[in-house]
């Protein structure tokens, strides 16, 4: 066997596919061919190296059980094919309206007048904003905690935990980037009005880099795990932390009201 | 299995047989697009329309194979055209690897150990993602997923020849890539 020939059976030598008498000549030539036997020991030290450095990953749950109910609610066998594909092609339409009529509010906003500036607060004050003007809509729409904690998860290095609002219907979140930091938004239905919840890495806001909060806020979270930022009018947005998680809660209530909300005894966050 | 009460024969048909290859696909998906947001779609893609064509797939056949198919077209179709092009391996680089291997050959003989032992999980996934799909596809479905060539060949309509050196092409850019890594790390000089 030649250095070419010896090349070309590399591969199957990896990954153990040669017949007992090629791979006796194979290692023949590894025996007296150094530079041969360097570049197949270095094929399959990265075969290796790959294998168990990169994991198999599994679907995560709230994906997993997503396209079942899409497949479940999806059956074109129980309607005519046409009628079916014309309803499949106007699934995002719908989808959009039904997000749009979930999360718009029937009750006039007031529209804040934030800076758009690297300030947390700010940031939330006008993303709440967004939401209710249906600029922002959940990537991932459901009613279910834990499936929007995986879709967290997957897509931030920090931990979102979703508090379960007494009265209020999950209607989903969405993951947003500032800068090199992700912001995750989480949307709550209540009668006619929305609670809206902006999540991120405290370390990162609290070290003032790429989002900043003021100084006196950082202190008080520090000290009291709570801040209240001023009042706009009909608006309230209170800050608090979770487990190193920034939560910032903004909704057209009083502030008291929205408190209550967030230290229900019941609550379980 | 009968089917449940609001079920028909096609949902369960289909959620018995394509649903438990799921996380292979996912997985497959998940390192193909390189995030998690692509791969959640590349996947949703994939399966509405396996449901949807479901009395295309012959039964008894490779059913693995005919959903990888699909993803692999949706994947052309959609996600191929809209991401940004892999980073172009520098074939200088590999070259320059291949010499600094015969280079190394007569005095050391740990070189790839010492490519190898500082690099980051990170390093790697960087390495993968920076291979062009039809070469990645190859050592996704081979290193990690461990399939066979025949496999292989028969999910992405391609010969077991080109499996083969694809597989071969492939090791080597990322073995350049990883090299490259560990020299600007100080591993190796």
């Amino acid at each position: 066997m030649n250095c070419k020939e010896f090349v070309e059976l590399i591969s199957s030598a990896v990954d153990e596919r040669l017949e007992k008498e090629t791979l006796k000549n194979f290692y023949q030539h590894t025996n007296v061919c150094k530079i041969c036997r360097n570049v197949f020991e270095l094929e399959k030290l990265t075969k290796n190296f790959i294998k168990t450095r990169i994991q198999s990953l599994q679907t995560p749950d709230y994906l997993k059980s997503r396209l079942i109910s899409q497949i479940k609610s999806s059956d074109m066998s129980r309607s005519p094919i046409q009628l079916w594909r014309n309803w499949y092609f106007a699934i995002p339409a719908i989808a959009a309206i039904i997000i749009y009529l979930i999360i718009s509010s029937p009750t006039s906003h007031h529209y804040h007048t934030c800076p758009n500036d690297n300030n947390i607060i700010h940031q939330a004050f006008n993303n709440f904003d967004a939401v209710i003007d249906g600029k922002i809509k959940p990537a991932f729409v459901t009613n279910n905690l834990s499936d929007l904690e995986s879709f967290f998860k997957e897509r931030v290095n920090y931990t979102v935990k979703i508090p379960k609002l007494r009265n209020c219907v999950l209607v989903g979140g969405t993951v947003s980037q500032f800068d090199e930091e992700k912001l995750s938004h989480v949307i709550f239905r209540h009668d006619d009005c929305i609670i809206y919840f902006s999540m991120a890495d405290f370390r990162v806001v609290g070290g003032n880099k790429s989002l900043t909060l003021p100084q006196n806020a950082i202190d008080e979270l520090i000290n009291t795990g709570w801040y209240y930022a001023d009042d706009h009018e009909c608006c309230s947005v209170i800050l608090c932390l979770k487990d190193g998680t920034l939560c910032i809660a903004a909704a057209e209530m009083k502030k008291n009201k929205l408190m209550a909300y967030l230290t229900d005894p019941e609550l379980q966050w | 299995m009968i089917p449940k009460k609001n079920q028909t024969v096609k949902e369960t048909e289909f959620l018995n047989e394509a649903i438990p290859r799921m996380d292979s696909l996912y997985s497959f998906a998940r390192r193909l697009t390189g995030n998690a947001a692509d791969a959640d779609d590349l996947l949703q893609d994939t399966y509405l329309k396996a449901f949807r064509f479901w009395d295309k797939y012959q039964k008894g056949t490779n059913i693995s194979a005919w959903l990888f198919r699909i993803m692999k077209n949706s994947f052309i179709n959609r996600y191929r055209k809209e991401s940004k092009e892999p980073e172009t391996i520098d074939f200088d680089e590999v070259q320059e690897f291949y010499t600094k291997a015969k280079d190394a050959v007569n005095n050391d003989d740990d070189l790839g150990k010492k490519i190898f032992s500082g690099l980051l999980d990170d390093d790697v996934t960087r390495a993968l993602d920076s291979l062009s799909p039809d070469f990645k596809t190859v050592v996704i479905l081979c290193d990690i997923e461990g399939y066979t060539y025949e496999e292989i060949a028969e999910f992405i309509d391609i010969p077991v020849g080109t499996v083969r050196s694809r597989l071969h092409r492939g090791r080597k850019m990322l073995q350049s890539k990883l090299f490259k890594y560990a020299k600007e790390k100080g591993y190796i000089k």
